[in-house]
């Protein structure tokens, strides 16, 4: 997929482990994987405002297109 | 939620029976094969088709073979193409015992099942070419007819659409699954 999802970067910079991550945003920890290793097929709006607003982000910080 | 009704259960048992009764039969025509080489004197009662063997009885007297008279290829064919019907009936029972299991385990839209479907279709595929040409030996006549089994087709196409149709399925489970 030419959409990547650099959330393991962004968790990196912020210094907050997965399953922090997980309870902040109200996910599983299994989706939250699924989520880091670029495993998903989508993701909805309100997870990705839970997101942004955990990581104090954008959008774009976490997810990028890439041309193939 | 686990879909284990016993009308599964009951379709499992009859599907799996089926298919080892299959299984069974090739092994069986097998062993018949190899003992008609050795003396085909016994057989000469008989009337032989690719699906069965059996004594034919008219006005009250029983319709002779001659299967020792018959060459010895034509009888192999007989029975090789029995044989290979009965596997080929075996081996599809048992994909479609899998399918039931993965039903069972409310595992339906599960990756494999497409492609059980798709080999079920195809197994009836080669049942419609195997069954083509009808060969059976009754009395002194040699019967050789081609006939084209369309439920065979048709039921390879029913296959092949719940096989694309389960593959769909499999897709927009995939996709919910992985959908955060």
């Amino acid at each position: 997929m030419p959409i990547i999802v650099n959330l393991d970067v962004v968790l990196a910079q912020r210094k907050m482990s997965l399953s922090e991550f997980a309870d902040k945003v109200g996910i599983t920890l299994a989706n939250a994987s699924i989520l880091k290793t670029g495993k998903a097929k989508a993701v909805r709006f309100s997870t990705l405002e839970k997101i942004c607003e955990t990581l104090d982000c954008q959008p774009g910080d976490i997810l990028v297109f890439e041309k193939q | 939620m686990t879909p284990n009704n016993s009308k599964l259960r009951i379709a499992y048992w009859l599907v799996a029976i089926l298919g080892y009764f299959a299984f069974f039969l090739g092994i069986l025509y097998f062993l018949i094969a190899i003992h008609f080489s050795i003396a085909p004197e016994y057989y000469n009662s008989l009337q032989l088709s690719s699906t069965m063997l059996k004594i034919e009885v008219k006005d009250g007297l029983v319709v002779s073979s001659n299967l020792s008279n018959m060459p010895l290829w034509l009888i192999w064919l007989v029975f090789l193409q029995g044989i290979a019907i009965f596997c080929t009936i075996g081996i599809m029972c048992n994909f479609g015992k899998r399918i039931i299991q993965a039903v069972r385990e409310a595992k339906v839209f599960s990756d494999k099942n497409p492609n059980l479907f798709r080999k079920i279709g195809l197994g009836f595929l080669i049942l419609a070419g195997l069954s083509l040409f009808d060969i059976g030996i009754t009395g002194d006549v040699q019967k050789f007819e081609i006939q084209f089994k369309m439920s065979y087709i048709l039921a390879a196409l029913f296959a092949y659409i719940l096989a694309e149709i389960f593959q769909e399925g499999n897709r927009l489970e995939e996709e919910s699954k992985f959908t955060v």
